[in-house]
């Protein structure tokens, strides 16, 4: 636990400026059709804002290899959480992450901050053009490198690894003509708030199955809006967690940068009622 | 560990009652003509096949694919090929798809690729988001046929089989059709 000090506070503002400099240098590999390898989520890995889609990150195709980079902020009534990260895509079977995570508590002055790494495989399938989409596994491991407030929350570890299995499928010219992609992920899970209160609780240390779903509808190659939702396993007695909502505007100008604007809903939050506010994220990738 | 399952009842069957709608939608045929007047008719086919095929030919990832084809042939087939997916009133006397790609080691992204160059030429046609859904729906179904198509049988296996059937031109020799 850090009290945050102002020079450190506001990373992200020059972690988009630079990675806007880097997309347009950037040469953008991978030969994915726009847009449909998602944005960068919380985690680190390819989704929505807060969902975890079946899609690798970047644009990899069989014979190629992309790297990502992305930084993001969530901004809720009493909480920011800056995220930077980096993932590497091996020829769209497998994707590794890596996530830093900074969540900002305002009215108490504090922060927490965590690491993530993941792996994502693709098992089977095509977002695109297999009729039955595409189909994928991954783990994350998350190191909470503040741990003070979560154990006195009543969390027991400061670490822990996630479990998911997700499917993701575009289906062409759906609705209106306009192409939708369809996502919905099963993940085993002992965070709280995705680790950021630590993981698991006295009285509730096991395992638990949650869902996250979401939508969207490529207005064209370029444009993307959409909904999520992310069940959260809400294991503290101290204080109940309650599930995820976004509505989200992806703007993909080209392979190499993806903007993300969303209005997000996430309830409860450490015992501070009704957190809504914005999240805003920028990816690159070449 | 005991797993206490809280999937939402509600979520997941609407997730998959929307995907099992929009794979009903996507498999829906189209009796009528409207896909193939929005492309313009053979015509307007014939000028983005064109575009397409010039694109392609400034396209570095695949352009030596189609170094030693015959373009104009290429050209007539990609046009009737399309016309015809698009329910229009031509005729395909190609190969199918299978054939027409046959051993020629078409990646993913190779195919990704050709499918950027066509949604670039759409656009460079001033074809709306909504016709080029519809074409690129059509043709999806085509890339099992084409990425990673298995090479033609050898020509004494040919002969043990079929005799002197004439095949497809893919029968003969790849350096006789100018390959
Ligand atoms: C939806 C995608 C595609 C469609 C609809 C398509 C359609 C066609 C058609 C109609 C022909 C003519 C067949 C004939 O002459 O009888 C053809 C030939 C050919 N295609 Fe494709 N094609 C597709 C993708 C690709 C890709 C991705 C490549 C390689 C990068 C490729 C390479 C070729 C070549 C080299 C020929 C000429 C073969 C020859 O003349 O021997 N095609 N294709």
């Amino acid at each position: 636990m850090n009290s945050v000090s102002n020079r450190y506070r506001y990373y992200p503002a020059w972690a988009f400026a630079l990675l806007l400099t880097v997309a347009t240098i950037a040469q953008a590999n991978g030969s994915r059709l726009w847009a449909t390898g998602g944005v960068t989520n919380v985690n680190g890995t390819a989704g929505g804002g807060i969902t975890t889609w079946a899609v690798l990150n970047g644009y990899a195709s069989d014979s190629e290899s992309t790297l990502n980079l992305s930084t993001s902020t969530a901004r809720v009534d009493d909480f920011n959480l800056q995220t930077l990260s980096v993932g590497f895509n091996w020829a769209n079977r497998l994707a590794v992450t890596v996530a830093h995570n900074r969540l900002d508590v305002k009215p108490l002055a504090i922060d927490i901050r965590q690491q993530t790494v993941g792996l994502k495989l693709r098992l089977a399938g095509e977002a695109l053009y297999d009729r039955f989409g595409q189909y994928s596994v991954g783990m994350q491991y998350t190191h909470n490198a503040d741990f003070g407030v979560p154990a006195l929350l009543g969390a027991v570890d400061n670490h822990g690894v996630d479990f998911y299995f997700a499917a993701s499928k575009v289906f062409l010219a759906a609705i209106a003509n306009r192409n939708v992609i369809v996502n919905a992920t099963a993940r085993a899970t002992r965070a709280n708030q995705l680790g950021l209160l630590g993981f698991g609780s006295a009285n509730d240390n096991s395992y638990e199955l949650v869902g996250e779903f979401g939508a969207g509808l490529f207005l064209n190659r370029r444009w993307l809006i959409g909904a999520e939702y992310r069940e959260k396993p809400d294991k503290l007695d101290s204080v109940t967690e309650d599930d995820w909502k976004t509505l989200y505007l992806v703007y993909v100008p080209s392979r190499a940068l993806a903007f993300t604007l969303a209005y997000v809903d996430l309830g409860r939050v450490a015992g501070f009622d009704d957190q809504t506010g914005y999240f805003l994220s920028l990816q690159t990738g070449f | 560990m005991g797993a206490r399952l809280r999937l939402s009842a509600a979520w997941a069957p609407i997730t998959v009652v929307v995907a099992l709608t929009l794979s009903a939608c996507q498999s829906m045929p189209a009796h009528d003509r409207s896909l193939y007047r929005a492309l313009g008719e053979r015509e307007g086919i014939a000028e983005l096949t064109e575009t397409l095929l010039l694109t392609v030919a400034g396209d570095k990832r695949i352009a030596g694919d189609f170094r030693r084809v015959d373009i104009d042939r290429l050209h007539r087939m990609l046009t009737d090929y399309i016309c015809v997916i698009a329910d229009g009133p031509c005729e395909y006397t190609g190969d199918s798809m299978l054939n027409a790609h046959r051993g020629q080691q078409i990646s993913s992204a190779d195919f990704n690729a050709l499918v950027e160059d066509l949604v670039l030429s759409m656009e460079e046609h001033g074809l709306p988001t909504a016709t080029q859904n519809r074409l690129l729906a059509r043709l999806a179904r085509d890339r099992r046929a084409i990425v990673d198509a298995p090479a033609p049988p050898s020509p004494e296996l040919r002969q043990l089989i079929l005799g002197d059937l004439p095949l497809s031109r893919y029968s003969a020799p790849r350096d006789v059709r100018g390959l």
